[in-house]
């Protein structure tokens, strides 16, 4: 269990780096990709504006099986006689990865479903040893809903929160699964005991 | 280990009043009516410091216990609970 911990609070941040920095928008630009499917152009109108947006998708395809589909919508000025425009976000939507990459991603996240097993695996006989009979119910069911409900519940939340308060960091959302864990990883290694009462009886 | 139980039971004891400091902190910040964003919405700050006060507290009694020695010795029997 504490193995578990102490992995995910060490390779939480570069995990989620991997698929950040594989995912991000800068990455998907198409280089050295062919046309797909060529590029598709939708006007809409600005409500109270005479102005237009043009919206422009394009499908790319690599050899290597990535496709990305390009989104681009550029403002379409009505003011002047010739076509201009000024150009706005170009958005990378429907990523199909690249195999190496997908295999890769297949493999993180084995790593992070594989630390919640080793956490919770041994949890339920962990926590059944912990108390004698008299108290088991309550003392189980009381720290395993919190821990549940609260801690893991709120992450949205909080996470939420972290990543509106610190813009600049996309990954500070973690902090919090990983302070929790690193909190849990000290009272589990210093101030509890996996020695089990050999005596049934009570 | 008695020693180190006993004076991590300090950090935690101080850990819990930081929580609850940052939390009602970032709440007085960041709440504005007039805004539009999530962190600006009352209502999720009120959730996380009435949920979290109480575990923060527990913390805080936790990191006493642990400081006055409580901890020092891990029971190996349910007859020394």
């Amino acid at each position: 269990m504490m193995a578990g911990l102490l992995l995910a609070i060490l390779t939480y941040k570069p995990i989620f780096g991997e698929f950040l920095n594989d995912t991000v928008n800068d990455s998907w630009k198409p280089v050295n990709l062919s046309v797909l499917k060529p590029k598709a152009e939708k006007e809409d109108s600005i409500k109270g504006s005479p102005r237009k947006l043009i919206t422009s998708t394009t499908v790319y395809s690599g050899s290597d099986g990535r496709k990305v589909t390009e989104v681009k919508t550029d403002t379409l000025l009505t003011e002047s006689s010739t076509r201009q425009t000024i150009p706005g976000s170009v958005v990378y939507k429907e990523k199909h990865l690249p195999s190496a990459m997908y295999w890769k991603f297949v493999a993180l996240v084995f790593c992070l479903i594989l630390y919640v097993t080793m956490v919770y695996g041994p949890i339920a006989a962990f926590l059944v040893e912990l108390f004698p009979t008299r108290i088991r119910y309550t003392s189980m069911s009381l720290p395993y809903h919190i821990g549940n409900g609260v801690f893991g519940g709120l992450v949205p939340f909080i996470g939420l929160l972290l990543t509106t308060t610190y813009p600049a960091d996309p990954l500070v959302g973690l902090w919090y699964p990983i302070g929790v864990a690193v909190l849990c990883l000290i009272i589990g290694t210093l101030y509890l005991t996996n020695k089990i009462d050999k005596n049934i009886k009570d | 280990m008695a020693f180190v139980r006993r004076y991590i039971g300090i950090l935690l004891l101080l850990l819990a009043p930081l929580v609850i400091y940052s939390l009602v902190h970032g709440a007085l910040n960041h709440i504005d009516p007039a805004g539009k964003k999530d962190i600006n919405n009352p209502v999720i700050w009120i959730i996380i410091i009435t949920i979290f006060t109480p575990i923060a507290l527990g913390l805080m009694i936790f990191g006493w216990y642990a400081f006055r020695g409580e901890y020092d010795r891990n029971p190996e029997k349910s007859a020394q609970l």
